[in-house]
């Protein structure tokens, strides 16, 4: 089913609520979208859902089972991660730090077999990083670079797939690449949750977005419902441009808004 | 994969002849010097002449312990360097080396190494597990490396500065001769009484760190990618700072501090095996008990009157070729 539920997810930091309450729901086969200004607290939900920080009252189900019942391998079975802007220590091959993402498939001791390969074979045919695999991680561009750690996120082969910002600091041929490839991993029924600031490829790419600010979940639903006027207007007080290309709509933030309301509170 | 596999234990091979031929030239050289020869038929048929006693009872425990120690240091440093994420780390990081160094200096201070010959190695040992605890306590649990690297650097200051004042205190000039001396390092007169003591903390220390390849490559991908991989990294954490403490403590309770191998022998393990952390660890190991034998067997040399320190040499072969390798990896270091 690759459903992922997480509801009422409240994170405290220091002391200091950084998510309130925020839920997120994924299902097979589709892209959601985890938008919201800077600070909103969405990479803390999607670290709360990993269990990478603690969330009070955690409540994160995969396919109906608390996350707490499942063992640390196991969730690395189901769910992989690509970090926001991930890091890369040594300057290892690039085939070698693919294949990382096999780690939760191995048992100890245990060598990449066959079947490893053909998962490798793919997340780089996938991600066309094949022509990379010789190269040496660390002397990647970073388009290049953020495409291998991509490829090492789907070579976990998990029914789950969620990604921080894959398309920040990317020039655009780049950014339609990677969400080209996120699409065609639903197409296999993987269920995508991605981050994003370009609103546009949320409203192009993704079936279902979650809004957030200040650690709330002001909306969901489709890109038309949640990236309405008046959200645009309240949440980032922005105005958009809007308009179609062949029956797909795009959105173009265009203005700033000076509401009276943050106006008064200064 | 398997042809990787297959590269890895190929090029494992040689160093591991290294290390045994470093191991028999070392039963050969001392101050006897004793016919190949007969060195050879002492191994193959020992009986009782005193070339046997000198090979299977003054030689072999040395050489036995020298091969123990240096494979400690060069795996502890790949296994502290791979958690660490920082190839200047090496097993002073977290303390366990000086505070070792500090317990041995107390005993010798304290008088006890006169009445008891392995007080001095107790102490030491006490010393470098009452570091292990303090690191734990200090860093809590969730300590991000950091953390572990800034607590560790205190207890290591902190440990210096109490030798110091511990020298400084030394009831006479041969007592602070003996602290000195025994700091620089020193494979002299070990006998199968220190294997004993040493032996079994070295050992549990290694079988601690063949359990860690794995986690410490999934780090090359940071702290939180690697948990989404399924590595507990509370265990990961134990395991090394555990496995490190046991082995260089007890390598040091027995030898002294000898520093450079667990810096230099993982650099030299990566331009041979990658930067795969999981693959330079028993590299590393064997090269680091290369590199002691070596260094052991130049200490034997008359060379002047004053008999070189193990410490002393180590560093003179390693810093070298540290700045060596470190100018010929630079770009891919970048």
């Amino acid at each position: 089913m690759n459903r992922i539920d997480a509801e009422n997810i409240t994170v405290r930091i220091n002391g200091k609520l950084i998510v309130n309450r925020a839920c997120l729901h994924a299902k097979s086969g589709e892209i959601v979208g985890l938008i919201g200004p800077n600070g909103a607290g969405k990479s803390t939900l999607l670290r709360a859902i990993l269990g990478l920080v603690t969330a009070e009252d955690e409540k994160v189900y995969l396919d109906g089972t608390s996350i707490q019942d499942i063992n640390l391998q196991d969730r690395a079975k189901k769910i992989a991660y690509a970090a926001q802007g991930g890091t890369i220590h040594w300057p290892m091959i690039v085939e070698r730090l693919i294949a990382l993402g096999r780690i939760p498939h191995l048992d100890p001791w245990r060598t990449p077999m066959v079947e490893d390969q053909a998962a490798l074979d793919r997340a780089m045919r996938l991600t066309d990083t094949t022509h990379l695999k010789d190269r040496i991680a660390t002397t990647l561009s970073g388009g290049e670079r953020a495409s291998v750690l991509l490829a090492r996120a789907i070579a976990v082969d998990a029914p789950i797939l969620i990604a921080d910002e894959p398309v920040a600091s990317l020039d655009p041929f780049h950014q339609l690449q990677v969400m080209n490839v996120l699409k065609s991993l639903t197409d296999n029924g993987t269920s995508v949750v991605v981050v994003l600031h370009d609103l546009n490829l949320a409203v192009r790419f993704c079936q279902r977005l979650y809004l957030m600010q200040d650690g709330k979940t002001v909306a969901y639903g489709t890109p038309e419902e949640v990236l309405s006027d008046d959200m645009l207007r309240t949440v980032y007080q922005v105005e958009a441009s809007r308009g179609q290309v062949n029956g797909e709509a795009y959105l173009l933030p265009w203005r700033q808004v000076k509401t009276h309301g943050q106006v008064a509170e200064e | 994969m398997t042809a990787t596999r297959k590269i890895y234990w190929a090029r494992c091979l040689p160093l591991c002849l290294l290390v045994f031929g470093a191991g028999f030239f070392s039963l050969l050289f001392g101050t006897v010097s004793l016919p190949p020869i007969e060195v050879f038929s002492s191994l193959i048929n020992p009986q009782d002449t005193p070339t046997d006693t000198i090979i299977w009872e003054i030689r072999m425990p040395r050489m036995i312990l020298g091969v123990m120690v240096g494979a400690s240091l060069g795996l502890s440093g790949a296994a502290l360097q791979g958690l660490l994420r920082n190839p200047l780390a090496d097993p002073g990081v977290i303390g366990v080396s000086a505070s070792a160094g500090l317990g041995a200096v107390m005993a010798i201070y304290l008088g006890f190494t006169a009445t008891f010959a392995l007080a001095l190695p107790l102490f030491a040992l006490a010393g470098a597990l009452i570091s292990t605890f303090l690191l734990f306590t200090l860093a809590n649990r969730d300590a991000s490396v950091l953390t572990l690297i800034l607590v560790g650097i205190g207890i290591s200051s902190l440990a210096v500065s109490m030798t110091s004042l511990v020298m400084n205190f030394a009831p006479n000039p041969f007592s602070l001769q003996d602290m000195i001396l025994w700091l620089l390092g020193s494979l002299d007169n070990r006998s199968y009484a220190d294997i004993r003591l040493a032996g079994p903390f070295i050992i549990l220390g290694w079988f601690l760190l063949a359990f860690v390849g794995r986690g410490l490559t999934a780090l090359t991908l940071g702290e939180d990618t690697a948990r989404t991989l399924g590595i507990d990294l509370r265990r990961l954490r134990l395991l090394i700072i555990l496995g490190v403490s046991l082995s260089v403590g007890a390598s040091v309770a027995v030898c002294g501090t000898i520093g450079f191998v667990g810096l230099v022998m993982p650099h030299m393990a990566r331009r041979f095996f990658g930067h795969d952390p999981s693959q330079i660890l028993l590299p590393s190991a064997l090269g680091g008990a290369f590199l002691l034998t070596l260094a052991d067997l130049i200490t034997r040399l008359p060379i002047s009157d004053n008999q070189l320190r193990l410490g002393v040499i180590t560093a003179f072969i390693g810093a070298p070729f540290f700045l060596y390798i470190v100018v010929k990896t630079r770009e891919a270091m970048r």
